[in-house]
């Protein structure tokens, strides 16, 4: 992540490869009516399983999207204070969550010994399905905060519970599950997962019925949502894309990569698309 | 400072030095790192770590005794933590100062919820002096195998007892917590001004408010063998979680006539019976000889307690047959309401099935006769259906009849229709389908969504009919159910032809 001390703002118009980050919400732009309908789901179910195929942007989606969404106030029934827990779970969940929990973000940290505190808070999610709702009830945070657990790349489960982790997995699943139903604490579970995953649910009981009650499936963006993600953030940068009328110039920043101009971009997207060019290529 | 006002100190802790002395330079001894993470944990939950008092002498040495000093400690201590080994029952001051000792625990287990037992080694309960004998300990030991010497969580210094250490001392924990916020909630408790009040004898604080246990659903968690213990203990603390009530929550007697006692004394108090099953049958004293194990069954079965039981998923019919020589054993282990599953599912039955038990206990309303009129209402119109009602109305029987579409269209939900018709199917002691101007293929429908829900009944109806209104030519029915009856109605309702199912329908009653 590149961002310019001073300000926080990003410093680089697009993040390349990797998933949008949260701190890079500004420059996030095509999604706003995905966020909107990702926002309708959670408010309405306090669980929301974005899936879509490896590479589709659900991580951005969710942590350039949604959370950034969440902390704006876009959910007003929830209010704007929101501590948020992102983690995967690789073939640690229960241990990886009490981490990410521990976060200045999410619950916070008590004392100074790190590890006898992730290793009580593991503990405590260990307790029994609840066991978060437990936790965040001692955390006694002030009223009217919500809890997001992110749980990205949610698919890792998976391979977690084939290879032996078949407790501690079908814990976490109840744990996330048991959480965003209790009514008496705020908490909001949201995951993301390849869709090629989806056959694999059944394995832990309750998460196919809440994923059949919220499911987002991740859809491809519209012709001018692609140029929005690109032309946005291009124009931040003080450059215009050909929505804008102009042409970008890649000329007046000589150090970034041309490859990363908006012009180049969606030539590439109207390809990948199956769109003509604007030109008519 | 204590954290329970009235009182010198929050926590006593009792432990032998024989459990805390250590080889290694520099290094805690085991009672030492344990008092350690237990302070720890204890001020997160409290606040702050001198938010609250633990009192526990690490200067005692081997032939220090009980001192009336340490006695009055106690005294003035609002809870005990024991720390027990074969090495505590041994020591010298606790044998000289015993007697003492042992008034002070009995006067705690009197004020309930106040003593707490830390095993740091397997004890049978024989060997335990009888004032704390019964108390479910903490257990700091673990027994990989069965059969095999149980292994001290901690003293080999082993990285994988790690989490096993924390998921025990967090149980302490928050259990101490719970009790020491409980204490200081009640003697907390603003005063009315109006009232003369009577000074408190330090360290006798009024006990807390016990929770009501007829208002908690409980379920009866069976004792298991030593190789289950921690998996009872996980499904025990999923159901207090959840507000459900576990009991047993202390060991029974070992003698078979107080064993039988205290199970049936307890199975009376219970919603729900539920058993973890192991692979070994357990012991089965003289006197005793379907063992401890196959008679909390037995006893559950014949008071006619729902019973849910499980067995690890590993554990499978294959191999059961094979290992288990125990021919009454190997049949409760094969029996219908045995569960393999994993562990969490199993609870999450549990929790279902409690919450059910009670539900059904508090909604079922005391009724005479409960009649479901099933009739297509869209295109029969109500006259057919309203003169029905009226009649029913008179002979004072309840009826319901189906969601229409228009409601159905409010509602907007499936579910709420399908729960509706399956509530009416299962709880109507009679139905009648009103068969007027709609095809016999919908009265056939209704007549098997009917049967597929007789596995679910209690009893079986007592009065079923198909009504058959105008218009005429009718095709047949051709269904065949037992009780099944044809009242025909084709030239307007008749309530003499209407009275044999009510007449049948209310003798069965007894009205």
């Amino acid at each position: 992540m590149s961002l310019a001390p001073e300000t926080g703002m990003s410093t680089f118009p697009y993040p390349g490869l990797r998933p949008f980050e949260q701190s890079e919400a500004d420059l996030f732009f095509g999604r706003e009516e995905q966020v909107d309908q990702l926002l309708g789901k959670l408010k309405v179910h306090r669980f929301l399983a974005v899936t879509g195929p490896s590479g589709c942007g659900k991580s951005s989606l969710v942590r350039a999207g949604l959370l950034p969404a969440l902390e704006t106030g876009f959910m007003a029934s929830a209010g704007v204070c929101w501590q948020s827990a992102v983690l995967r779970p690789e073939s640690q969940p229960l241990l990886n969550l009490a981490s990410a929990l521990l976060a200045p973000q999410a619950l916070g940290r008590q004392t100074e010994d790190l590890e006898e505190e992730i290793g009580f808070l593991a503990a405590t999610l260990r307790r029994g399905p609840l066991g978060l709702v437990e936790a965040v009830r001692a955390a006694d945070f002030p009223a009217g905060t919500n809890l997001l657990v992110l749980v990205d790349q949610f698919e890792e489960i998976f391979r977690f519970h084939r290879l032996g982790g078949t407790s501690e997995s079908n814990a976490f699943v109840d744990l996330l599950l048991a959480s965003a139903g209790e009514p008496s604490v705020s908490i909001y579970v949201v995951l993301t997962m390849r869709s090629d995953y989806l056959g694999n649910c059944p394995v832990f009981r309750g998460l196919p019925e809440a994923m059949n009650e919220s499911q987002f499936l991740t859809p491809r963006l519209t012709r001018e949502q692609n140029r929005a993600a690109i032309v946005g953030p291009a124009a931040m940068f003080g450059r215009q894309g050909r929505a804008g009328g102009g042409h970008a110039d890649p000329q007046r920043d000589g150090n970034r990569p041309r490859s990363t101009s908006a012009d180049a971009a969606l030539a590439d997207e109207d390809v990948a698309q199956g769109h003509p060019g604007p030109d008519g290529e | 400072m204590s954290y329970v006002p009235g009182y010198a100190h929050d926590i006593f802790v009792s432990y032998a030095q024989v459990d805390d002395l250590t080889d290694r330079e520099g290094e805690d001894g085991w009672v030492t790192a344990l008092i350690k993470k237990l302070k720890n944990r204890l001020a997160q939950l409290l606040g702050r770590q001198d938010n609250f008092s633990l009192w526990y002498d690490h200067h005692l040495r081997h032939n220090v005794y009980l001192t009336p000093e340490i006695m009055g400690t106690i005294e003035r201590t609002a809870t005990l933590v024991v720390i027990l080994s074969p090495g505590y029952l041994e020591s010298e001051w606790c044998t000289r100062e015993r007697d003492t000792f042992l008034k002070l625990v009995e006067e705690r287990r009197a004020n309930e919820g106040r003593i707490f037992l830390v095993e740091r080694d397997k004890i049978e309960l024989e060997a335990r002096p009888p004032q704390f004998g019964d108390l479910l300990g903490y257990h700091f030991w673990k027994e990989d195998r069965p059969g095999k010497r149980p292994r001290i969580l901690g003293a080999s210094h082993s990285s994988d007892d790690e989490s096993a250490i924390f998921d025990v001392v967090n149980d302490l924990a928050w259990d101490l917590s719970d009790t020491l916020k409980k204490l200081r909630n009640a003697t907390l408790v603003p005063t009315p001004i109006t009232t003369v009040t009577v000074p408190q004898k330090l360290g006798k604080p009024n006990p807390p408010t016990p929770p009501d246990p007829a208002r908690s659903p409980t379920v009866y968690l069976a004792e298991v063998t030593d190789d289950l213990d921690s998996i009872r203990t996980k499904v025990t603390r999923a159901l207090q979680q959840r507000n459900i009530r576990v009991i047993p929550d202390t060991w029974y007697p070992r003698d078979p006539e107080g064993f039988q006692k205290a199970v049936e004394d307890c199975l009376s108090q219970a919603d729900l019976f539920v058993q973890l099953l192991s692979g070994l049958p357990g012991r089965k004293p003289p006197g005793l000889e379907m063992g401890y194990v196959g008679f909390q069954h037995l006893r559950a079965t014949k008071i006619g307690l729902p019973v849910l039981q499980w067995r690890s998923p590993s554990l499978d019919a294959q191999s059961v047959q094979r290992d288990v020589e125990d021919t009454e054993y190997r049949t409760l282990l094969l029996g219908a309401s045995v569960l393999a599953v994993d562990i969490e599912d199993f609870s999450r039955e549990v929790i279902r099935q409690t919450e059910r038990t009670r539900k059904e206990v508090v909604d079922i309303p005391p009724r005479d006769a409960f009649v479901f009129v099933n009739v297509n209402l869209d295109y029969d119109g109500r006259d057919t259906a309203d003169a029905l009602c009226r009649y029913l109305k008179q002979r004072g029987i309840s009826y319901a009849l189906p969601i229409t579409s228009k409601e159905a269209e409010k509602i907007k939900q499936a579910e709420e229709i399908r729960k509706d018709l399956e509530a009416n199917l299962l709880e109507c002691d009679g139905m009648i389908v009103v068969y007027g101007r709609v095809s016999n293929g919908w009265v056939r429908g209704q007549l098997r969504e009917f049967r597929k829900m007789t596995y679910r009944r209690e009893k079986s109806a007592r009065a079923l009919a198909v009504l058959e209104g105008p218009p005429l030519p009718k095709d047949p029915v051709d269904v065949f159910l037992p009780n099944l009856t044809t009242i025909d109605c084709t030239a307007g309702l008749e309530e003499s032809r209407l009275r044999v199912f009510v007449d049948a329908l209310l003798r069965e009653v007894g009205v």
